[in-house]
């Protein structure tokens, strides 16, 4: 009996361990240093986290593409940047935010007080419209609704199909609109707020009301040629609410307010066997009347250019056969490096700073450029040329009012650039510029509206995407007689679709393609005249 | 458990239960159990004289993992932005539900020796079936992640081994040692769950370039790229006619370089495959008297192809020697468009979706621009991988070592080591055929494991030379 009881009491020992070894299993795999929940604000900071630049959204496509396209610049030379990345870096970066957007969408949704969420959901139509806009301006047809959803499990998200560019500009219009009609500044209701998490405009509801409204503004006249049926209540309620973007609160990414350090801006300009793009004739001929420094009468020139390597003002003219293959802008140098550039390049000092530069999403001279082209065209509006004139001119003061502040503020503690400053800044200076007969209203109104566009696209000289979707609508921003576009310039209007979607959603691919033909930079997207 | 009959018979169980807290509380504890059984047949039965032994084995054994700690959460990633935190979802969706992977081989085998064993035989069959396995599957960006976790693939994988050894010669001044061997293989994805197609393994910039996935119901190891479309009436590949050329925004002054290729759809079709259909050496070994003796080890691989991005390249830039041919002078007449005579003419094979064969005469410049790295035409279009994959066979002289044992009176003397020897090795020194063109390195593969398949910018391989000294205390 005995030589089987120790066995035995040993067996039975063994198993009561065995069972009691799982009970602690649940707390072992807890992952230490991730949330297996979260809540809406640190989420609607993630999105906002993804709206500065990529690297090589700005390197591939706004160096190599849009400059030369719209005749912002010019490059004397090929990178060797290929477009496709350019266009995988925004589609990638739009997409993976789209379904943290959903999932505040869904957090919203679930939440058993609708009306505190109002604001919440203002700012996520906002966020949400600014991020698809642009990405539909490049792309054209792309999936939405039916995107960004595979977190939820379900299968059938798994390759979602392309809509229509014009049902997303609906859809964004009417998530607008309501923004702007929801947002509750009062503070009657407890409405959920974002707090301090709010790093995009700090908590001020009012900023992102203006903001909402004029994003309608832009969008609205973004459509108006192909759509003015949906467009033009859009612009009449929008002007009619009068909050637009205060002068001197430019909305963008203030690398100074939010400590980030933006590298990619000097790296897309100046790295790698790159460095060919030089200021445009195009451009030169809004700010200068010849290459004379006293011939100049736009104070921006002195922000956005710079001289050769002679000491001389020599803007490129698109096609040129002089050959400029050098990089002035080697940034491991505290000082310019003119590296024997032949035509002017940017200034140094505006793409080589990291810290201070703001990238910029919307400027409150837009806003009165786009009221000019109203009043001026009649559109939503009465016509009436003196108040396009004046909202004109309200414009151009806002913008070099604001390039004068960024310069003259740019010399941080931690950052040595500092542009080089024009001498004076005062009021008296914007008299030659509003003078001068390329700038100045004239009793014919199509010169005027053209003269609207330049001054709109010259504002745009750091969002070239902007410059090239009011190239795209108008046909009518300034260009150089003299200037000899490369074909795939002239006829450049979109993005590509990323190989990936061709490999890995390959039948709403070919089912998008079979719509426009051919996945090629040629094709116009649906606003486009 | 061990049990055996009279010798001749033997059996061996296993059983195991694991409990794992990486897996979800439904399946912490697995159980496998394994069974084999051998048979020694040669001294059971009566067999010919010159089988001197005998034995045939039969395994099946089931095997169980488990996964990463933490994997089965779904966790959040937190970040920060403008001294605020931030949190988003992964950039790949985690599984659903996770099992343990499990695995089940059924293996037979027969050792035989003849001869007094101066022939020896082993031969192995397996068939294994793994289900359960976490794989990952590509998804498009645009559905919010890039690839999607999942528990539920089915693999397969089967083989033969073999292996003679023999000793032909056997005297005392001299002795020759034999042995082959070969080994085939085969890796099958027989399921994944549904809505997915395949398991990428490896790749060379990404969508631009090559894939080496697996595909289901097909072998591992599948090379994936584009292909030329081809005329299923006379399997000469299609060419863009007029319409098709105007259709892509090409001037119709390029009918005759253009091909239609499977871009064109998104569709990249297995263009190859990377699997060897066998693999083995050979061991010859030379033993003289007073010591010396002669070693050679070679090696062989035949069947399979690889993507080679080299031999692309250079076909491409005008860097292989194949390209001289019309440079030179040695192609077709041609003018060019200021209207010089050349001799640098190619047409290129291909005919028109009417079903005329093509026949007009170009530069030879778009008959090397097919063979694309990023890619092979204008306009990111019409990309073409097939042109670079080539079969991958070779044999190669792996090993050959002259060694000397050093008689044991002058090793004694010593009083340290018990014997003692010297050899010249030399490794890797040639191949003696290669399917390869231009000297690619057969072997010069980027990647490891099953990832096989693509090489680019491969070093050639090292031939090495040594002496050895080796000791025994």
């Amino acid at each position: 009996m005995n030589n089987y009881k120790k066995p035995f009491r040993l067996i039975i020992a063994a198993s009561f361990l065995l069972f009691s070894c799982t009970q602690d299993f649940k707390e072992l795999n807890t992952t230490p240093d991730q949330p297996t929940s979260t809540t809406i604000a640190p989420l609607v900071n993630g999105v906002i986290s993804t709206l500065p630049l990529g690297w090589q959204e700005q390197a591939a496509i706004h160096i190599d593409w849009l400059y030369p396209a719209t005749q912002l610049a010019g490059e004397s030379s090929l990178s060797g940047y290929l477009l496709v990345n350019g266009a995988s870096d925004i589609w990638t970066n739009y997409y993976s935010a789209l379904q943290n957007m959903n999932l505040i969408q869904d957090k919203i949704n679930a939440a058993t007080d609708k009306e505190s969420m109002k604001n919440v959901q203002a700012i996520l139509n906002i966020l949400r419209a600014y991020k698809t806009f642009k990405v539909t301006d490049f792309f054209g047809d792309m999936p939405y609704t039916k995107a960004g959803k595979t977190y939820t499990g379900n299968v059938a998200d798994y390759r979602p199909s392309y809509d229509s560019q014009q049902s997303i500009y609906t859809a964004l219009l009417t998530d607008l609109k309501w923004a702007v009609d929801n947002i509750n500044t009062s503070g009657t209701y407890a409405y959920v707020s974002l707090g301090t998490e709010d790093t995009f405009f700090g908590n001020d509801l009012t900023r992102w009301k203006k903001f909402a409204n004029s994003l309608l503004l832009r969008y609205a006249m973004q459509i108006v040629e192909k759509d003015p049926a949906t467009a033009t209540p859009y612009i009449t309620y929008a002007i009619g609410q009068n909050l637009f973007i205060d002068d001197g609160s430019d909305v963008g990414i203030w690398p100074g307010n939010l400590g980030l350090d933006l590298a990619s801006h000097p790296w897309s300009v100046g790295s790698g066997g790159t460095g060919f793009i030089r200021i445009s004739s195009t451009m030169w001929n809004l700010l200068a009347d010849g290459t004379n420094t006293g011939q100049i009468f736009d104070p921006r020139a002195f922000i956005f250019a710079d001289t050769n390597a002679a000491g001389q003002w020599a803007p490129y003219t698109i096609g040129s056969n002089t050959s400029d293959k050098n990089n002035p802008y080697n940034y491991s140098s505290s000082t310019p490096n003119k590296d024997g550039c032949i035509f002017s390049p940017f200034n140094f000092y505006l793409i080589r700073d990291e810290h201070y530069i703001p990238e910029l999403m919307m400027t409150a001279a837009e806003t009165h450029f786009l009221k000019a082209e109203a009043y001026l065209r009649g559109i939503g509006v009465t016509q009436n040329t003196a108040t396009a004139q004046a909202e004109y001119i309200a414009g151009i003061t806002a913008s070099v009012t604001m390039w004068e502040s960024i310069a003259s503020n740019c010399n941080t503690t931690e950052s040595p650039w500092s542009i080089a400053q024009p001498q004076n800044y005062s009021s008296s200076e914007l008299a030659p510029l509003l003078a001068n007969p390329k700038v100045a209203f004239t009793s014919d109104n199509t010169a005027n509206l053209k003269k609207i566009y330049a001054q709109e696209w010259l504002d745009n000289f750091r969002q070239p995407w902007l410059a090239f979707n009011l190239w795209r609508r108008t046909g009518l921003t300034p260009v150089d007689p003299a200037a000899v576009e490369d074909g795939s310039h002239s006829t450049f209007y979109r993005l590509p679709y990323p190989q990936d979607e061709a490999v890995n959603n390959t039948v709403n691919y070919n089912a998008e393609i079979s719509l426009i033909g051919t996945n090629s930079t040629n094709i116009k997207v649906w606003w486009m005249k | 458990m061990n049990l055996s009959y009279k010798n001749y018979l033997f059996l061996d169980v296993t059983a195991r239960n694991d409990w794992s807290s990486t897996l979800p509380s439904g399946e912490w504890s697995y159980f496998f159990p394994s069974y084999s059984a051998s048979f020694l047949f040669s001294e059971l039965l009566h067999l010919p004289e010159f089988v001197s032994f005998g034995k045939l084995r039969m395994a099946w054994a089931e095997g169980a993992t488990d996964t990463d700690p933490y994997r089965i959460n779904t966790t959040y990633s937190v970040g920060s932005f403008g001294g605020q935190p931030t949190s988003s979802l992964p950039g790949s969706l985690p599984a659903q539900h996770y099992k343990p992977a499990i695995n089940n081989t059924a293996d037979f085998g027969i050792n035989l020796g003849l001869f007094k064993n101066r022939i020896i035989i082993d031969a192995r069959y397996y068939n294994g079936k793994s289900i359960n396995q976490i794989l990952s599957s590509p998804l498009p960006n645009s559905s919010g992640v890039n690839s999607v976790v999942v528990n539920a693939g089915a693999l397969q994988n089967s083989g033969l081994e073999f292996i003679i050894k023999g000793k032909p010669v056997e005297t005392t001044g001299f002795k020759w040692d034999i042995a082959l061997n070969f080994a085939h293989n085969s890796n099958k994805l027989l399921s994944l769950s549904s809505g997915l197609d395949r398991v990428d393994m490896n790749n060379i910039w990404g969508n631009n370039g090559v894939f080496i996935s697996a595909v289901v119901g097909k072998q591992f190891g599948s090379i994936m790229g584009y292909d030329y479309i081809y005329d299923p009436k006379t399997h000469l590949p299609l060419m863009q006619d007029e319409a098709t050329l105007t259709k892509n925004g090409y001037p119709i002054a390029m009918k005759g370089t253009l091909y239609q290729t499977t871009q064109q759809n998104g569709e990249m079709k297995p263009i190859g495959n990377a699997t060897p259909k066998f693999i083995g050496g050979m061991t010859n070994t030379f033993t003289f008297k007073g010591g010396f003796s002669i070693n050679t080890l070679i090696d062989y691989r035949v069947g399979g192809q690889m993507w080679s991005g080299s031999y692309a390249t250079m076909m491409q830039q005008g860097q292989a020697t194949q390209t001289l041919r019309e440079r030179d002078g040695g192609g077709l007449p041609f003018t060019t468009p200021d209207g010089t005579a050349t001799k640098w003419g190619v047409v290129l094979p291909g005919v028109y979706p009417d079903g005329t064969v093509n026949s007009t005469v170009v530069h030879y410049y778009y008959k090397y621009m097919g063979y694309g790295v990023w890619s092979s035409g204008p306009d990111n279009q019409n990309w073409i991988h097939s042109t670079g994959v080539r079969d991958d066979n070779w044999v190669k002289l792996r090993e050959l070592s002259v060694n000397y044992l050093i008689p044991e009176r002058y090793v004694k003397r010593s009083k340290v080591f018990q014997s003692a020897s010297v050899s010249l090795v030399g490794r890797d020194l040639f191949y003696i055929y290669s399917s390869l063109p231009n000297r690619v390195n057969p072997e010069g593969m980027n990647g490891a494991g099953n990832a096989q398949g693509i090489e680019f910018a491969s070093l050639p391989s090292f031939r090495s030379l040594s002496a050895q000294l080796r000791v025994t205390f």
